[in-house]
C-alpha cells in the first residue's frame, strides 16, 4: 500500500511519475480543467485546486506514468466492522 | 448430374442452413454437387473427436449430439443438432481434427462437404465466403460477451470482498492508499474490467466514488455480493 503525505491526504491529485513519463502531453491536452502543464519535458500538476479527479490524464497515459490514488472508507451505520 | 430427389434433398437441407442461406440456385446447386448423403441410425457415430477433421455436416433429418470426453471420462455435452443446422465447421476452417465426437440420438441424414472441397468453394463462390464470416464472427462476439460476463461476475464478488476487507471506519487517523491498477492486479483483472466492476456497484447503490474515496454505503449488500463468489 502506499503513504500520502497530509497535502494528498486532504485534497489529492493524480501521482505523475517523472521517470515514465515521456512528455508526450496527451494528459494535458485532455484534462477538461487544466490541471496540468509541460514542464521540462514532464507533466506537473499545476492547478490541484481545480482537480476533479474525473481521471482521463490517468486512462490515456501511454506509459501509466499517473496514477490517482483512492482510499476506500465504510460510511456505513449499520455494519459492525469489517 | 445428381439425380431429382437427390439433388432436391442436398439443395432443400442446404438452403436452410445459415452459411448457405441466400445464395442463388446455381451457386446451391454447385455446392450440393460436392456434398455427400449418410444415413445413421440411433446411437451410431457419426465421427470421432481426435480423429482428422470428417469436414462440414449438415443435417436433413433427425437430431445428434456432439460430446467431449471429460478427464473423468463422462460425457460433456456441446451441441445437440437437428434439421438444417451445420456442425463440425472448426476443424474445417481453423484446421486440425474433430474437436468432438458426434452420435445419433435417432434415425438421421447428414450431408458432408470435405474439407478440401468446402475451402475450394470458398475461394470459388465470395458470396458463401461472407457468410461464413459473417456467421463466425456472430459466434466470437456471443463468446465474447459470454466471457467478459462471467469474468465481470468474478471480479464483482471479489471487489467487493477487498472493499469490505480493506474499508475503514467512518475516517480514520491512517489512511490506506491504493490505486486502480493496484485493486486490478490484487482481483487478477485489469483496470478497464475493475472499471465495470465499481461502475455496476455504484449503479447497485452499493458503494459511491466520492472523488479520492471509494465509499461503502451499504455493508450487507456488498457482504451479500462478496459471498456469491467463484
Amino acid at each position: 500500500m502506499l503513504q500520502a503525505n497530509q497535502q494528498q491526504e486532504r485534497r489529492p491529485v493524480p501521482l505523475i511519475d517523472p521517470a515514465r513519463c515521456n512528455g508526450c502531453g496527451l494528459c494535458v491536452r485532455v484534462c477538461p480543467h487544466n490541471v496540468l502543464e509541460m514542464n521540462s519535458g514532464t507533466a506537473v500538476v499545476v492547478r490541484p485546486e481545480a482537480c476533479e479527479y474525473v481521471g482521463l490524464c490517468e486512462a490515456i497515459c501511454p506509459t501509466k506514468a499517473i496514477q490517482r490514488l483512492f482510499e476506500i472508507v465504510m460510511l456505513d451505520a449499520a455494519s459492525d466492522g469489517p | 448430374m445428381f439425380k431429382t430427389d437427390i439433388a432436391s434433398g442436398a439443395v432443400a437441407t442446404l438452403s436452410t442452413a445459415n452459411y448457405f442461406a441466400g445464395l442463388d440456385a446455381a451457386t446451391l446447386d454447385a455446392i450440393a454437387r460436392t456434398a455427400i448423403q449418410r444415413d445413421y441410425e440411433v446411437d451410431q457415430v457419426i465421427f470421432l473427436e481426435g480423429k482428422p477433421c470428417a469436414g462440414l455436416h449438415i443435417v436433413q433429418k433427425g437430431w445428434l449430439k456432439s460430446f467431449k470426453a471429460s478427464p473423468a471420462g463422462r460425457e460433456q455435452i456441446i451441441r445437440v443438432v437437428g434439421p438444417g443446422e451445420v456442425f463440425n465447421e472448426a476443424c474445417v476452417f481453423a484446421g486440425g481434427s474433430n474437436r468432438a465426437t458426434a452420435v445419433a440420438l435417432e434415425r438421421a441424414t447428414v450431408w458432408v462437404i470435405s474439407r478440401e472441397r468446402m475451402l475450394r468453394l470458398i475461394d470459388e463462390y465470395p458470396a458463401l465466403s461472407r457468410l461464413v464470416i459473417q456467421d463466425l464472427a456472430q459466434r466470437v462476439l456471443h463468446l465474447l460477451d459470454l466471457v467478459e460476463d462471467l469474468s465481470l461476475r468474478t471480479v464483482e464478488a471479489r471487489l467487493a470482498r477487498l472493499l469490505l476487507e480493506q474499508s475503514a471506519e467512518g475516517v480514520l487517523q491512517r489512511h490506506y492508499w491504493t490505486t486502480q491498477a493496484e485493486i486490478a492486479s490484487q482481483l487478477g483483472t485489469v483496470p478497464n474490467v475493475l472499471n465495470r466492476a465499481l461502475r455496476n456497484l455504484v449503479e447497485e447503490g452499493l458503494i459511491r466514488m466520492e472523488r479520492h474515496q471509494i465509499q461503502i454505503l451499504n455493508y450487507k449488500g456488498l457482504k451479500a455480493k462478496a459471498i456469491l463468489s467463484e
